[in-house]
């Protein structure tokens, strides 16, 4: 494990990510979850979202790319990630990721656990704004050395 | 499938994957997730969480408009490109909320060797 530094309320690095039609289609056959809710425009112009959405798992992967850029292999050592998807991404739309550590505690001899709030925000720059509308919240955890 | 039969405790799914460099990379393509730069050697963690989801909803013959309203998941270290993984998924909750039809179901992805490589839980609602 490696050594990063944790202080309550610091800010991770945020990550962007353009959600294209494309994207989506791409994800459908790397996961195998051809759900015509993604992929479908016509199935999805008659569902209550009105067009296709994104594979919640895509937008969870793009949380877990955000563990993995700020904290290396630390995050696939011990991550644990609790999320709800909170609202629907529609293709072509930009999700920022981000988070802050809400709480840094003792684990075991040498090592603590860290708790981090993550969020996926719509449609937003990398400032906070309450206003956004979040596709997923959560919570987020991993052991490192002190 | 009548999912209004389905059991707790049930095992609803197993499945093998390889992770392969054809599988990684149309994952890292569409999810841009490098794992910070470590998946030359190692699988982006949320890969495997991908693939267990992958079974669970093939083999439980998934219909579309199912929605994923929570996920779970907890890594227990990197996994090497080229690996054989075990999937298998357990059905903890078969309830009707609202209309809807919301199962939970545990993951749990392990090596060729046995060892613990991933769990989780996914909720998700299917259309009654």
């Amino acid at each position: 494990m490696n050594n990063f530094s944790f202080n309550e309320n610091q800010k991770l690095t945020p990550i962007e990510m353009k959600v294209t039609q494309s994207r989506i289609n791409d994800y459908a056959k790397a996961s195998g979850d051809f759900n015509p809710i993604h992929i479908n425009q016509e199935f999805a112009s008659q569902s209550h979202f009105g067009r296709t959405i994104a594979h919640g798992m895509l937008i969870a992967a793009l949380v877990s790319n955000l563990m993995s850029k700020n904290f290396s292999n630390v995050w696939a050592e011990s991550g644990k990630l609790k999320v709800r998807f909170r609202g629907p991404v529609y293709a072509e739309e930009t999700v920022i990721a981000r988070g802050y550590v809400k709480k840094v505690e003792p684990y075991s001899p040498g090592h603590i656990k860290v708790t981090f709030v993550i969020e996926v925000a719509k449609n937003t720059t990398e400032s906070s704004d309450s206003s956004v509308e979040l596709a997923i919240t959560g919570q987020a955890s991993l052991i490192s050395k002190l | 499938m009548k999912y209004s039969e389905l059991k707790p405790g049930q095992i609803v799914s197993t499945q093998q994957f390889i992770l392969d460099k054809t599988f990684l990379d149309g994952y890292i393509k569409s999810t841009s997730d490098t794992a910070g730069n470590s998946c030359v050697d190692f699988a982006p963690p949320m890969s495997i969480a991908a693939l267990a989801v992958r079974a669970a909803i093939t083999d439980l013959k998934i219909p579309g408009g199912t929605l994923h309203l929570t996920q779970e998941v907890e890594f227990f270290g990197p996994v090497p490109v080229g690996e054989t993984i075990s999937c298998s998924a357990k059905l903890l909750q078969n309830s009707l909320r609202s209309g809807m039809r919301v199962l939970v179901i545990e993951l749990s992805v392990k090596s060729n060797g046995g060892s613990h490589l991933m769990s989780g839980k996914s909720t998700i609602t299917v259309p009654n």
